[in-house]
């Protein structure tokens, strides 16, 4: 087909996982190339010169940025294959909503757990809580977030087990005993190919944190 | 027979009236609901349960949340009039712009709601020039409108440029969007306001710095 399709991300990037996850749902053809955060390549600050950051994908020379813009426009693109947002407008605003709200607070919530100071530790912990929380209420008793079939909320979220381990040390919780229905959502998602060889071990991330941060 | 479209928002919100232009450009009736933002209605609570906020759209009964979403939404369910450009690569570029604005919007709230006796936080006011420089080279270059000829979800979603800003530099006594040094940006806000939709589609300026001044005291 004559598609040149480059991915610049770096590994621990949740945000790049979500790119990687959606590029192998459908089956297309990349070129990876890690950029580290802390020495950014020319190609990236040329392909992304507003943000700086990864995810960015290459298309036939063309930079998409911001990850889950990047993954509805593989999902539009290459939209003979695995369908990742749904086809009915309401359920797409639904899976958007979703994304977005993963958008808004997970990351956020997550960092927090790791830099907040001593004193604010309790409220972060509960704002991680409550967060986690209601996305465990929002997936109820379905299979994904999405219904039957694995889709955008899912992705937009998964990437994030990742983090759990990193998560439970720092908010000392179980991710397990506060959230079953999630975890075992996690695992479900796991069993896809496409994200069990997206996903990098909980233990690598952990210490990758511990090192990059300097947590230890 | 076309379902009903409700939409509840308030006359004080930005992000309200993105979704009464997308609307009225597409001519798509409804009935709006204003909501008093301190005594939230039960139909609102029980319509965006997650984030409690305006505006939400409801659609055949089925509630909507987030302005940008409900924007796709309306762009997806009445085609006509569209408000993003058909290939994908030129939606991705649509879309990046209006996040970039909506990320940076919320730091930039910081400059405008400090306490009135504090002096302008120099840094903010250098973070929005920053930013206005941003947009108008990149974003707008030397097209009428971000959408290009005709006006389109970036526009709308940027709309907060015209009153809103001005306000906001009215009360802090602060010159940010000039047309010495933003020029192209600058005819962008004069041109978007005399859209008749939009025109016809705006809070009283007197009114609104009067609320936004109350707000602060």
């Amino acid at each position: 087909m004559g598609d040149e399709v480059v991915l610049l991300d770096f590994w621990p990037s949740v945000f790049g996982m979500r790119v990687r996850i959606a590029l192998a749902e459908k089956g297309i053809e990349y070129e990876y190339k890690d950029d580290n955060l802390r020495n950014k390549s020319d190609l990236l600050l040329k392909m992304n010169p507003v943000h700086k950051k990864v995810p960015v994908l290459i298309h036939n020379g063309k930079p998409v940025c911001e990850s889950l813009i990047i993954v509805q426009y593989i999902d539009e693109v290459w939209k003979d294959k695995s369908p990742l947002l749904p086809s009915d407008p309401h359920q797409r605003a639904h899976a958007r909503f979703w994304a977005d709200f993963v958008d808004q607070k997970v990351y956020a919530v997550g960092r927090k757990l790791w830099e907040t100071k001593r004193e604010e530790q309790e409220a972060a912990n509960k704002d991680f809580l409550e967060t986690f929380k209601t996305l465990e209420t929002e997936l109820g008793e379905k299979p994904y977030f999405g219904g039957e079939t694995f889709g955008f909320v899912d992705i937009s979220l998964i990437t994030f087990y990742s983090r759990f381990y990193l998560y439970e040390r720092f908010g000392k919780l179980s991710m397990e005993a506060e959230f079953p229905k999630i975890v075992a959502w996690a695992k479900r998602c796991l069993q896809k190919e496409s994200v069990a060889n997206t996903l990098p071990d909980q233990k690598k991330i952990y210490e990758f944190h511990m090192k990059w941060f300097g947590l230890e | 027979m076309e379902e009903k479209v409700k939409l509840l928002g308030c006359w004080t919100s930005g992000y309200s009236y993105r979704v009464i232009w997308a609307l009225k450009l597409k001519g798509v009736e409804y009935d709006y609901i204003e909501e008093d933002l301190r005594n939230k209605s039960d139909m609102l609570l029980q319509f965006n349960p997650v984030h409690k906020k305006i505006p939400v759209l409801v659609h055949g009964g089925k509630p909507i949340a987030e302005s940008l979403v409900i924007l796709e939404y309306i762009e997806e369910t009445w085609p006509e009039s569209p408000l993003l450009p058909k290939d994908s690569y030129e939606r991705a570029l649509a879309r990046f712009w209006i996040k970039f604005g909506d990320d940076k919007g919320r730091t930039l709230s910081v400059l405008f709601f400090q306490a009135p006796e504090e002096k302008p936080d120099e840094n903010a006011i250098k973070e929005v020039v920053e930013f206005l420089k941003i947009l108008e080279e990149k974003a707008l270059g030397d097209k009428k409108y971000f959408g290009g000829n005709n006006i389109g979800l970036v526009d709308i979603a940027y709309g907060w440029l015209c009153h809103w800003l001005r306000a906001l530099e009215d009360m802090r006594g602060v010159k940010v969007l000039e047309p010495s040094t933003l020029p192209r940006l600058h005819a962008w806000v004069e041109n978007f306001e005399q859209i008749p939709v939009i025109q016809e589609n705006l809070p009283d300026y007197t009114k609104w710095l009067a609320h936004l001044k109350s707000r602060r005291n």
